[in-house]
Order: structure tokens, then C-alpha cells, then sequence
């Protein structure tokens, strides 16, 4: 029995930025044919930390944006205000108003909101090393020496530049979209709550449309260091067998880096419209329950709770397929699986489970942005992507996630878990615009 | 203006550390009596920077720190912030009791950012993040799963970072969880701490802070003509948000109602409000909305009240136009007059003041409020607390980027409850 309130939701738009490219068609064909956007990725400022098997100085294995240009999509005044990810997420964030033809004007401005999964806080520390050089002399840093003689060496916008709801701002400044909003800095399920979010304010009648999504970027100098620092990246030196989710000799996820971006409206006025119908979101669920004290990580309570009250909403037992997270580390791969057996019983071994990240690598903040315009293909294509470089099986991951080739089904309903490394958890349900 | 059925929320427990207490009830003390949180920087050598002056966090007691070897992992994933926003929330949970009780499904709700990069430590570039969890300690989202972890809380979770709006979204947020039944009890609310080499240089260069270095104490000034820009505080707020029968059914005090919520976006400067307040006042009127209310019924509001040139007088065009002929006769006062600007964690501390103010029937005054700007020129319970009977209030926040938010809190009847 179905737990929906309010108005059907659909989704008109799809925007994207990723490694398989910023087109979403080509971006799924990429998908289908088991492409994988993995290499080898040259970081700026990266130093070899003179480990064995470092690779710091010939480039860290990750899946990096192409066929992206800023300047395509913004002016160069503005994009000097941006880093790369931010670049990501406002041009995401255009593309998929663009693909929408959902003129902003035609609902009040005031009933059009924005939710943003943010990566938080944007890299910044290039910007202040000039300043930070010309207050250390004899190798001893001066705070005293920086007020007087590198604080004006530092950018005067340099703060602004790293707002963290610097995306949400340039994205609502463009539409004119004065309505609710929200910008959720939660890593891995930042774009899925977004999603989830938006759909509750329409469904509930607090706004007439709505852009949501997430950007992030695991590939600056920060974001590889302090990972670098983790036991969360696999060790991987080819990239042609990098990012393995659910194979036994999995190791660790992959840093990418990208945007996915979706334009929602209620069904109704879609309709009226005439617009493109993507999908309908059917269910959104959220819970936290970090994997243990010191290292958090997502966890199977997390996971079953936010897809249980997923499935729950959209009124479904289980789903046709299920979009993983599949991040590809040891301790989530099983905890995910755990908890869809929990949660589908005797549905889990016959649904089919696919982990894009296997070629996307992950996103972080843009996973549930890239996932969600994956499965709203899926669904028009009435295809799965597969899980590549899944080649041997691990006994505590036994279901099916559609390993190395792409599988033709009739597709209905998708239900789409994430999780952060903090151990907050959230899901969406999507599905076929039935009449 | 929805169809659902919405449920009704309560605040069922309070916690605050700022820089004029570290307590609820010793923070109120200091609000009552115009007590100023503001001086020179001690925590770090502010000599040379261009404002030199802060709301620092002084007194917090040690123990009340996650101890002890099995909190070590804890204590370490946890800055200074996010250390404020924890004793902030032990004493949240503490004054609610919900723990005590078989609790339903409890979420949590923070309004914060990223740790930023320890300055000192970029010299050395490749030492700056050490250990297996820097990847955590940095996130904005680790507090929420610290917190999670140690008291079992496994409802939905938001990290909210909408600069000095966060804190005021963040309980909005969560005030929608439960509302819409995602959750039956919700911990909300935000932390900061600025008093940062990174965060001085930045606000400096921005022309936002107040350089009043030789008159700490007055450096914050809301609303008065001579105001010269917000001064930098540090702190957390953090509140027991509570389904109205599932607090009512465990006996719990219950401090107030929270009635409305909206969040808006101004969408027109990074910095800069519009002159006509235009998204803060769509804040207010559809929040007020949301609680089914109208202007009249709004006996305080908390501003956002930042102590500069544009937020004061752009706030105070946006109260005119929401409340029209009203506003002249609905007192008005800034907290951060006393203990500077929160930012992430302000709005969570304004609205445990809201509440407060309804229940003990006292208006905390807007201090250094001495020569009137003829652009502002509402009530804004100068210099002195004053005794009012308040049954509704409500608590803005606006922040960099052009985010609004306000918060609609109300009295709850003994009866009634």
C-alpha cells in the first residue's frame, strides 16, 4: 500500500557533467557498452610521498571530467569566482534546465527552489600560498608577518569563492528561483537527498518546480591527499581494472569527479506542457547509522532503513532493478548486499543490481546526480548497464549486479541507495510515468 | 497550502555555548543583562590583522569534552566547532530526557561547514592531512555521524551549510521531517567557530567586519547609525525537536511550539542584500504563512541583525514591508549585539532565545544601540531587556549567496498540551 501524499512529481530535465563526457545520451551509450572513464590523472601540486607503489608524480588513478569546457557554458568574469568543481555544478545545473525547455518564468519565482548536493567548501589553497610564502622566512611562519604582508597578497573575493553554497547561488541568481532551497553538504548522498528534498517540496505543494542535483570533484590537490591518507582508495595501479564494486578482489573506490543535475515539475503541469517525461519519483527515504565508532562509513542498517522507507512511500515490495551505490570498498559492498537481502527477502536474488561507479568512479557529491540520469535512461531503454570488471565473485556479495555486459528488461521501478562516509544513508524510488 | 496532514512540533530541550555563556541558562543571564561577549582575540595573534577584536569562547569546562580512551576515536574527528556544537547537544538531549524514554525514530539535523586546511600546516604541503580519517575530520557531515554513533540516532540526517544561514535551515529542516513523518524527534541545530587566521583574513578583505579595535565591547552596534560591520563569534545552539504527542505522551517540558518555516534565495548579489529586502521579506511572510498566521499575531522577532551597513537596513525594509503599518509596534533585537555573529551556529542560538523570551515574558535588547540611522528606525528594545507577554516570535537568518530562512516559534497552552 502506497505511502504517497500530494502531487505526482516527474522529472522534465537531465544535465550532466561526468568522465564518460556532458552528453546525456552519449554519456549513457558509455554506460551501456561497459566504458570505463578510469586513468591515470595528473593532480597540480600533487608531491610523491616516496611510498612504495606511489604514484603521485606520474598521476593517481581516478576518473576526471572530459569533453567539458567552462568557458562553453560561462563567462569568464564568473568563472574566475569558480573551481573546477563549482564550474561542474553550474553548468550541470544549466544543461539540465536547458534540456527541460521549463521556461522559469512561466511558474512565480518564489514557487521555484533549488537544492543543491554541495561538496562544501571549495578548494582554495593555491589561491593563499603566495601569501602564506611571504610570511614564513627561515622556514618559520609568522601570523603576525601574514597580517601585515600577506593578507593583502590574498584574493579579496577568496572567501566568496569558497562559499559553500556558492552553486546554489550562482544556479538561483540565473533562473531567478526565490523559492526553497536547501544546500546539503553530505558527500556521497549530498545529490540524493537534494533529489529526495525537492521532490517532498513539490509533492507538498511548497513549490512548482524545482532544479536538484549534486557536483563535487575527488580529484583536487585536497580532496587526493587526505584520501590518500585513508585506507578507502584502492591500490589499483591499472586503470583498466580500477574500480571493481563487488568482485572479491575489490580494494578500495576510485576518486571521479563530475555533476548530475534533473529539473522537476508536478506531473500534472508537465503534462500540460507537453514536456519530455523522464520518470516519476515515487519514493524518497532517508537514515543514518554510521559501520563503527572511529572510521563511521556507511553500514546494512543504514542502507536497508533509507531503502525500506523508500520502497515504503512508492508502495513497492521491491523494485525491477536497483541502481547500487556499489562504492567498492570491502566493508560497503557487503553491507549494501546485506541489507537488500534484508530488505527484498526472497525478491533480492533475482533483482538485478548494477554499480556504475565501476566506471564513473566515485563522485561523492554528484554519484546520486550521475545514478539518477542513468536510471531514468534505463527505464526509456528498457536496458541495465552492467557491473564491469566484476569477474570474480565474492561469497559475502552473492546477488545479481548485472556483471560485464548490459542486459535488455522491461523496467518499471528503480530504487537507488546511497550512502556518505559519514554513515548517513538516503534512497530514491523512480519509475516510468504510468498514465 | 498542502494537502498531507502535518503534525504538530515541539522543543522539548535546549543547548547553547557561546561566548556570553556556555550554558542556556547562564547565556540567558548575560542576554538579560546586556552583557557584551566581544574582545580583544586571545586565541590566536590577531596584532596585525586589520580587526583584532572577536567573540571568543573562554570558559567552556574541559569535562564536558568527550574523555576518557574509549572517546578518544570520538574526541579526535571532532574541531572546535563541531566540540561546541557536542556539549551543546549533551545538554540539548539532557534537558529533553527523550533518551530516557523508549524513543521513536530520532534524527538529526546540523547547520556547519568543512574544517578548513590548518593554515600553519600548508607550508609544508603533503602534511597537512594525516591519518587514516582526515577525510573525516575535514567533511561538514562528520559531526552528524559522530553524534549518530554515540547516541544510536539513526533517523535522517541534514548537513546544512548555507553560511550564516545554516543554523536557522538546518531547524527548519528538521522541523519538516517531522512534520511529514520521517521522523518523530529530530536534534537540530549549528555550530561555528571563526576566530580563525583563515576566517579573519577573509571576512577582512570583504569589508565585513567591524574594526572598532580599541572598543571591543561596542564593536557590535546593530541598527545604530555607527555600525561598522559584524564582529566574528564562535559557538553552537542545539535543540530537541520533538512530534507534539510523542513529547506530550513521555510528559516532557515543553518550551514552545515551532509553527513555520520558509527558506528563500534572493538571487541577486554574492554579498549583498537587496535594498528592498525583497527575499527576507518573502522568508517572513511565508513562513508566518506556514504557521497560519498573519503579521499581527507576531509579537518579537529576532533579527538577523548582523551589525552592518546593508544587512540592517535591508532587514528593516523587509520587517516594514511584511508587517506594514505594524512594524513600528513589534519589538525588534539582535543577539549578536552581544556575542557576535555565529554565523553557521547563529541561527539555532536566535532561536533558543525566541523561546526563551516567550517564556520568561522578557525582550533581550539590542545593546550599543545609541544614535538612531534614520533608515532604521523600528524597535529594536534599545540597550535594556524589558518585560512583554510574547505568544508568537520568530527568528531570521540571511546569509552570503543570498539565502534567507526564518522560523515561526510559538507559546503552547498548559491546557492545550
Amino acid at each position: 500500500m502506497s505511502q504517497r501524499v500530494g502531487r505526482r512529481v516527474a522529472i522534465t530535465g537531465v544535465g550532466l557533467v561526468s568522465a564518460l563526457g556532458s552528453d546525456p545520451a552519449a554519456y549513457w551509450q558509455a554506460l551501456v557498452s561497459g566504458t570505463s572513464g578510469v586513468t591515470r590523472v595528473k593532480v597540480e601540486g600533487l608531491i610523491d610521498s616516496g611510498d612504495a607503489g606511489d604514484a603521485g608524480c606520474d598521476g593517481v588513478i581516478g576518473a576526471p571530467v572530459t569533453g567539458f569546457s567552462p568557458r562553453a557554458h560561462m563567462d569568464p568574469k564568473s568563472l574566475r569566482l569558480m573551481a573546477p568543481a563549482v564550474a561542474f555544478g553550474v553548468a550541470g545545473a544549466q544543461l539540465a534546465m536547458a534540456d527541460s525547455t521549463f521556461a522559469p518564468g512561466s511558474v512565480a519565482p518564489e514557487r521555484f527552489g533549488v537544492f543543491m548536493g554541495s561538496r562544501g567548501h571549495s578548494s582554495d589553497r593555491q589561491d593563499l600560498m603566495a601569501a602564506v610564502h611571504r610570511a614564513s622566512r627561515d622556514g618559520g611562519f609568522s601570523l603576525a608577518t601574514f597580517g601585515t604582508a600577506g593578507l593583502p597578497l590574498v584574493h579579496p573575493m577568496w572567501l566568496l569563492k569558497g562559499l559553500a553554497n556558492n552553486v546554489l547561488y550562482f544556479v538561483s541568481l540565473k533562473y531567478n528561483a526565490q523559492g526553497m532551497n536547501n544546500n546539503i553538504s553530505m558527500g556521497g548522498v549530498g545529490a540524493t537527498m537534494a533529489i529526495g528534498e525537492a521532490f517532498q517540496a513539490i509533492q507538498r505543494g511548497y513549490l512548482d518546480a524545482a532544479i536538484a542535483g549534486g557536483y563535487d570533484s575527488g580529484l583536487d590537490l585536497d580532496r587526493v591527499e587526505m584520501f590518500r591518507a585513508s585506507t578507502l582508495l584502492s591500490a589499483e595501479t591499472d586503470p583498466a581494472r580500477a574500480s571493481r564494486p563487488f568482485d572479491r578482489r575489490r580494494d578500495g573506490f576510485v576518486q571521479g569527479e563530475g555533476a548530475g543535475f534533473v529539473v522537476m515539475e508536478p506531473l500534472e503541469a508537465a503534462v500540460a506542457r507537453g514536456a519530455r517525461l523522464y520518470g516519476e519519483v515515487l519514493g524518497y527515504g532517508s537514515a543514518t547509522a554510521p559501520n563503527s565508532s572511529a572510521g563511521l562509513g556507511p553500514s546494512a542498517k543504514g542502507f536497508g532503513l533509507s531503502a525500506a522507507a523508500a520502497l515504503a512511500e512508492a508502495g513497492l515490495v521491491a523494485p525491477d532493478a536497483v541502481f547500487t551505490h556499489g562504492l567498492a570498498t570491502v566493508e560497503s559492498d557487503v553491507a549494501e548486499t546485506a541489507a537488500l537481502k534484508q530488505v527484498l527477502g526472497d525478491r533480492a536474488r533475482t533483482t538485478p543490481a548494477p554499480a556504475i561507479k565501476s566506471m564513473t568512479g566515485n563522485t561523492f557529491a554528484a554519484s546520486g546526480g550521475l545514478e539518477v540520469i542513468a536510471a531514468l535512461f534505463a527505464l526509456d531503454a528498457g536496458r541495465l548497464p552492467p557491473t564491469v570488471h566484476l569477474t570474480e565473485p565474492d561469497p559475502a556479495c552473492d546477488l545479481d549486479y548485472v556483471a560485464g555486459t548490459s542486459r535488455a528488461m522491461a523496467l518499471q521501478t528503480i530504487l537507488l541507495p546511497n550512502a556518505n562516509l559519514g554513515g548517513a544513508h538516503a534512497a530514491l524510488v523512480l519509475g516510468r510515468v504510468k498514465g | 497550502m498542502t494537502e498531507s496532514p502535518r503534525r504538530r512540533v515541539v522543543v522539548t530541550g535546549v543547548g547553547a555555548v557561546t561566548p556570553v555563556g556556555t550554558t542556556v541558562a547562564t547565556m540567558w543571564e548575560s542576554l538579560v543583562a546586556g552583557r557584551s561577549g566581544v574582545g580583544h582575540i586571545r586565541s590566536i595573534d590577531a596584532s596585525t590583522f586589520p580587526t583584532r577584536i572577536g567573540a571568543e569562547v573562554l570558559d567552556l569546562d574541559a569535562a564536558r569534552l568527550p574523555t576518557g580512551p574509549d572517546m578518544a576515536g570520538t574526541i579526535n574527528l571532532l574541531d572546535r566547532k563541531n566540540q561546541f556544537g557536542w556539549v551543546a547537544a549533551a545538554e540539548a538531549l539532557a534537558d529533553s530526557g527523550i533518551l530516557d524514554r523508549r524513543p521513536g525514530r530520532i534524527g538529526i539535523s546540523i547547520g556547519t561547514e568543512s574544517r578548513r586546511p590548518d593554515f600553519l600546516k600548508q607550508l609544508s604541503i603533503g602534511d597537512v592531512y594525516e591519518g587514516h580519517h582526515a577525510h573525516l575530520r575535514y567533511s561538514p557531515f562528520v559531526f552528524g555521524g559522530v553524534l549518530s554513533q554515540h547516541y544510536d540516532l539513526t533517523g535522517p540526517q541534514f548537513t546544512v551549510s548555507t553560511a550564516c544561514t545554516s543554523g536557522t535551515q538546518a531547524l527548519g529542516v528538521a522541523y519538516q521531517a517531522i512534520q511529514w513523518g520521517k521522523a518523530d524527534a529530530m536534534l537540530a541545530g549549528g555550530c561555528d567557530s571563526l576566530i580563525d587566521p583563515l576566517m579573519l583574513t577573509g571576512f577582512s578583505l570583504l569589508g565585513a567586519l567591524s574594526t572598532r579595535n580599541d572598543d571591543p565591547s561596542h564593536a557590535s552596534r546593530p541598527f545604530d547609525l555607527h555600525r561598522d560591520g559584524f564582529v566574528l563569534g564562535e559557538g553552537a545552539g542545539m535543540l530537541v525537536l520533538e512530534e507534539h504527542e510523542h513529547a506530550r505522551a513521555r510528559g516532557a517540558r515543553i518550551y514552545g511550539e515551532v509553527r513555520g518555516y520558509a527558506s528563500t534565495s534572493n538571487a541577486y548579489r554574492l554579498t549583498d542584500s537587496p535594498p528592498d529586502g525583497q527575499g527576507a521579506y518573502l522568508a517572513m511572510a511565508h513562513a508566518i504563512a506556514d504557521a497560519g498566521l498573519t503579521p499581527k499575531d507576531i509579537q518579537y522577532i529576532n533579527a538577523h541583525g548582523t551589525s552592518t551597513h546593508q544587512n540592517d537596513r535591508s532587514e528593516t525594509a523587509a520587517i516594514k514591508r511584511c508587517f506594514g503599518d505594524q512594524a513600528p509596534h513589534v519589538p525588534i533585537s539582535s543577539t549578536k549585539s552581544m556575542m557576535g555573529h555565529l554565523v553557521n551556529g547563529g541561527g539555532a542560538v536566535e532561536l533558543i532565545v525566541c523561546l526563551l523570551t516567550i517564556q520568561h515574558g522578557i525582550l533581550t535588547p539590542t545593546i550599543n544601540y545609541e544614535v538612531p540611522d534614520p533608515e532604521c528606525d523600528l524597535d529594536y528594545v534599545p540597550n535594556h531587556a524589558r518585560p512583554a507577554t510574547v505568544d508568537q516570535a520568530l527568528s531570521n537568518s540571511f546569509g552570503f549567496g543570498g539565502i534567507n530562512a526564518t522560523v515561526v516559534v510559538g507559546r503552547v497552552d498548559r491546557e492545550a498540551a
